[in-house]
């Protein structure tokens, strides 16, 4: 997964973090737990088959970016978020 | 496009490569018939232009009006290309009144597994106008295999919200 800011085209982030560490077996535990307790049913095993699933898109799919957000504050400057 | 629907069938038939009796040969009628179109004396008959516009190679509404079809905004894919969603993109795009911009990509294989387990849909920083959007029903048209803007709703503040299939 890589999260990538720019400001104003240049680049100004970009965090890089491999899909295979955020998106696996103690992730997905560690979520369930947590969307329990906000009162969302979702089993470790219902997000084991979404996060593998998540990873083989993203594996095949390179240029995929999941979330783009452009916001332009008082001064003009433009932000563009990526999260692919 | 020519302006009469005379101009518009000769200039069709021209471009076809065909004379006025061999026109006239494929839809049963006389080469007078034909001529008096084209010089915009007389119509065809209602009854005859479906036959015609095929000949011609264009839709009737195109040789009544002389517009181009537009590319519709929504289509059907082909039977054999529904099942497969691999490449199929839902992108829900929020324009705000404040000029940020926010594009959400999912796709279809993805958002199908998530909905089989049961999560929701998605939510887009609070946004009301998508909390109207009913899922199940875009599911449904998405499983039929239309593709193209399914949903375009502007909020009360502004905000514009499309959802569309590539």
């Amino acid at each position: 997964m890589q999260i990538i800011l720019r400001e104003n085209g240049k680049k100004r982030l970009r965090l890089r973090l491999p899909n295979a560490l955020l998106l696996n077996g103690p992730s997905a535990l560690l979520l369930s737990k947590r969307l329990k307790k906000e009162g969302v049913s979702l089993s470790y095993k219902q997000l084991r088959i979404l996060f593998r699933k998540t990873r083989k898109y993203a594996s095949t799919h390179p240029e995929w970016k999941l979330i783009e957000v452009q916001k332009k504050n008082e001064q003009g400057t433009e932000i563009t978020i990526f999260v692919s | 496009m020519n302006e009469t629907i005379g101009k518009r069938i000769a200039e069709l038939r021209k471009s076809k490569g065909l004379t006025q009796e061999e026109l006239a040969d494929r839809l049963n009628v006389s080469g007078q018939a034909v001529s008096k179109w084209e010089n915009d004396q007389t119509c065809p008959d209602i009854s005859l232009l479906p036959q015609l516009s095929k000949v011609l190679g264009v839709s009737t509404d195109e040789l009544l009006s002389g517009k181009q079809a537009q590319e519709a905004a929504v289509r059907m894919l082909p039977e054999e290309e529904r099942q497969n969603t691999g490449d199929r993109v839902l992108r829900i795009i929020v324009n705000s009144a404040d000029g940020d911009r926010i594009r959400v990509n999912l796709p279809l294989q993805l958002l199908k597994t998530a909905m089989d387990c049961g999560l929701e849909p998605p939510r887009i920083s609070g946004n009301s106008a998508l909390e109207q959007v009913n899922w199940e029903q875009v599911m449904a048209i998405l499983a039929q295999g239309v593709i193209g803007d399914l949903v375009e709703v502007e909020s009360s503040d502004g905000d514009v919200i499309q959802i569309r299939v590539e």
